[in-house]
């Protein structure tokens, strides 16, 4: 039986000694599961990711990512772990403005061998099919300065990055806020369907109910959160 | 006392036979024999007739003794002194210099007799940091033939190295 | 590594505004400290080689290096002379092998002409004892003749059969040009020394133009003795002369001394040179630093796909590296442009002759060392992209 994609047991987290900003019990998210987190702004969201990422290290307790704990690797084979098996979508400026959209598409795999293996083809391949698959095809587009797209099409291209290389999660923060209200359902619709093709775990944050339809499980993050609410600004 | 000194020239002598090490001279040993005694290491007195050409003068001057210790020639040696440059290449380096065994020879202080004073010639050129530095150089000493009005001998060094000399 | 290499010439490329104005600040301090090197160069090539073989340089009471710098780089002003009788007492002496007399004053459209007799082709020797050479027609032999140094004869174009007049003064021209016209009949080779921007003419013929028949008074004279150690004799006895107040140097000793004064005064500036490209480099760490702030999304982009602080360290020294490598290109490639446009009146005006080659170790060493150099720069700016990366982690708060 496969490890969960996410394991959190016992956390305790504080940004400061004696502070405790996040206290969670217990917290899985198995394996090609799709999760919907409702947080608001300064719930601690940004830390809990940062856990999950394997970015911050708890005071107490355990955050487990396919079975690897975060606290028994050093520091530059988290980030390695990091970056061969989790896609991180951001809520906006994804993109880094002196790449094209095409390279912005294929960085993950100059930092992953395993993800560039785990590309059917040649790495640009793979990533023109993923476009192509989130709606963005044709070389009109995908030779625009990344500076011109709109920002519904910046959101695609970092799914596309987030997916490349076939990464077990895919942790997404606020990736639609940016985004009109119209636009916003498209593109959770074709993140859910790339995910699931890939068998990719989602844990998605946002502070949007309504979006939470389609998930697996939603989860409200005051709840998982027993950490007093005082300190949280 | 002359047999132990015998034996320490007799010991100099093969050394610098067997093995062809330069043998450091003292400044006193370019004078033949017998003008060692008499050896005044203070320059000698100037001598102002020698551009007129007076004969009382010349006369004067072939008087003093200028011949070469003939022991010398062809033999390694190392010589401490000072430089007088005379040429130099295009880094700056000195490639042909007067070897003299005191400072200042060539501005306020008369020259040394040509007794006590080696014309070098060093190829690969000598880098001098000060006129008032002292240069040990080492070469082969030889003695040349010369026709004018100071005697008809002189020492020339075909020198291999210079190093730095510190008293 | 070479992914790295891109992502940094990308970075670079995109910022290409404020980056430009780094990397001509590093290629104008390249530019400079090469040109140092150049001039330096220029400057010492036949300087040390001007004269050669000569034994004594005797004049009036004066100081050494002016005396040097007058009779032998004919620069400065001769303010006394010496009397013809002295030179011909020298040139007697049965410990005299030859004496070349010196007359300097006039001049012929800016460069200087120097009056001697046809012995001076014979005995002046440059360089390694090496002789001059005639590369058109011969030495003057006849009333009106000239030589002319290489320089003179490609700057004004003269030929053997040119006619010239010659001036009073230093100046370009004067007011009292003389009668005479003269003829030039030989032009040296180039000898890489001040005597190619010399005219050479007849002794007794300036004495002529200056309304005497015989030249009395002399600038300076050249002395080769028959045996090199009588020189320090004769200098002696010379400067102890009661029948005038003379000065008699050993050129040796006294360009020893210029060589000396010489290498002060470049090494000061290329302490200088090298304070400028300090400043050039750290003006771009300080640019890179100052816009770190703006960059903390981009690194915590890269963090997010697996990028480590060290790479992060590593992007940011690599674009220090490039932005110097591209300004020290620029530089060596700048500052041949200006030296080959300058090459000409620097040459014509101040003696000084460069050529540099298109290719040669001190650029390659400067290429070398300035790109180090600059990704030592970038690690200022390195550590501290790599200190932020590790605090900020993946959060896009800005």
């Amino acid at each position: 039986m496969d490890s969960p994609a996410i394991e959190i047991s016992q956390l305790r987290f504080g940004w400061k000694a004696g502070e405790c900003l996040l206290s969670v019990e217990a917290f899985t998210v198995s394996r090609g599961e799709r999760v919907f987190l409702h947080g608001p702004s300064g719930s601690g969201k940004s830390s809990l990711l940062g856990l999950v990422g394997g970015v911050l290290l708890p005071q107490a307790g355990e955050v487990r990512v396919l079975g690897q704990s975060w606290g028994a690797l050093p520091a530059s084979r988290r980030d390695r772990f990091r970056g061969d098996h989790i896609g991180f979508l951001f809520q906006q400026f994804n993109l880094l403005p002196y790449l094209g959209l095409l390279d912005n598409v294929l960085l993950p795999v100059r930092y992953s061998r395993l993800r560039r293996q785990r590309c059917d083809e040649t790495p640009a391949v793979e990533a023109k099919r993923l476009l192509a698959a989130l709606g963005l095809e044709g070389d009109a587009v995908l030779s625009r300065p990344v500076g011109e797209l709109s920002v519904g099409q910046q959101q695609r291209v970092a799914a596309a990055r987030a997916l490349l290389g076939r990464p077990e999660l895919v942790v997404a923060d606020e990736p639609t806020s940016a985004l009109d209200e119209d636009a916003r359902e498209a593109f959770l619709s074709l993140l859910m369907q790339r995910c699931r093709d890939h068998g990719a775990a989602l844990l998605f944050v946002s502070h949007d109910r309504r979006l939470a339809e389609g998930f697996d499980r939603e989860v409200s993050l005051a709840a998982l959160n027993e950490a007093p609410r005082g300190l949280l600004a | 006392m002359v047999i132990r000194r015998g034996l320490v020239l007799l010991l100099a002598g093969w050394m610098a036979v067997a093995d062809g090490a330069p043998r450091t001279l003292d400044w006193v040993e370019l004078l033949p024999e017998g003008a060692r005694a008499a050896y005044d290491p203070a320059p000698p007195a100037p001598l102002h007739d020698y551009l007129t050409g007076e004969a009382a003068g010349l006369a004067a001057q072939q008087s003093m003794d200028f011949t070469v210790n003939k022991a010398l020639d062809g033999a390694e040696v190392k010589l401490p002194g000072f430089i007088v440059p005379l040429e130099l290449d295009e880094t700056g380096k000195v490639t042909e210099f007067f070897l003299v065994p005191f400072f200042g020879a060539c501005i306020h202080v008369p020259p040394p007799p040509p007794n006590q004073l080696v014309l070098v010639s060093m190829e690969q050129g000598l880098s001098l940091d000060s006129m008032y530095t002292a240069y040990s150089i080492t070469g082969r000493m030889s003695i040349v033939r010369t026709a004018t009005s100071l005697g008809t001998s002189a020492y020339a060094l075909a020198g291999t190295a210079a190093e730095e000399y510190r008293f | 590594m070479r992914a790295a290499l891109e992502l940094a010439l990308h970075s670079v490329w995109n910022r290409r505004g404020t980056a430009l104005l780094t990397t001509c600040s590093i290629a104008l301090s390249v530019a400079l400290l090469w040109g140092v090197l150049q001039v330096r160069e220029g400057a010492r090539n036949g300087f040390a080689a001007t004269v050669s073989g000569v034994d004594l340089i005797v004049g009036p009471r004066t100081g050494p290096l002016n005396l040097l710098l007058y009779s032998i780089f004919h620069a400065g002003e001769p303010t006394a002379s010496v009397s013809r009788a002295s030179f011909e007492l020298v040139a007697r002496h049965p410990d005299v092998a030859w004496a070349l007399p010196l007359a300097l004053g006039d001049s012929h459209r800016g460069y200087r002409v120097l009056g001697t007799t046809p012995d001076y082709f014979l005995h002046y020797r440059y360089g390694r004892r090496q002789a001059l050479v005639l590369a058109e027609g011969r030495a003057f032999a006849d009333h009106g003749e000239l030589v002319i140094g290489a320089t003179v004869a490609r700057a004004l174009g003269y030929r053997p059969g040119t006619e010239a007049v010659l001036a009073h003064g230093l100046g370009e021209g004067s007011f009292t040009e003389h009668e005479d016209r003269f003829r030039v009949v030989g032009v040296l080779a180039p000898t890489g020394t001040p005597l190619d921007r010399l005219v050479l003419a007849d002794l007794d013929d300036l004495a002529h133009l200056h309304g005497t028949e015989h030249s009395t008074s002399l600038t300076a004279f050249l002395v080769g003795m028959k045996e090199r150690p009588a020189l320090l004799r004769m200098q002696r006895a010379l400067n102890e002369y009661r029948g005038e107040a003379l000065t008699a140097i050993i050129p040796g000793v006294a360009l020893s001394d210029l060589w000396r004064l010489v290498g002060v005064a470049d090494r000061a500036m290329l302490a200088i040179a090298l304070c400028v490209l300090l400043a050039g480099l750290i003006g771009m760490t300080s640019t890179l630093l100052a816009a770190l702030q703006a960059r903390r999304r981009e690194l915590a982009i890269l963090r997010s796909v697996g990028a480590r602080p060290i790479d992060l360290m590593g992007l940011l020294m690599l674009e220090a590296g490039a932005l110097s490598l591209l300004g020290t290109l620029l530089g060596l490639l700048g500052g041949r442009l200006i030296i080959a446009v300058l090459a000409t009146p620097l040459e014509a005006r101040l003696g000084l002759l460069l050529e540099p080659a298109l290719l040669d170790a001190t650029s390659a060493a400067i290429l070398c060392g300035v790109t180090v150099a600059g990704l030592l720069a970038g690690l200022l700016p390195g550590l501290a992209a790599y200190r932020r990366s590790l605090a900020d982690g993946l959060s896009m708060r800005t």
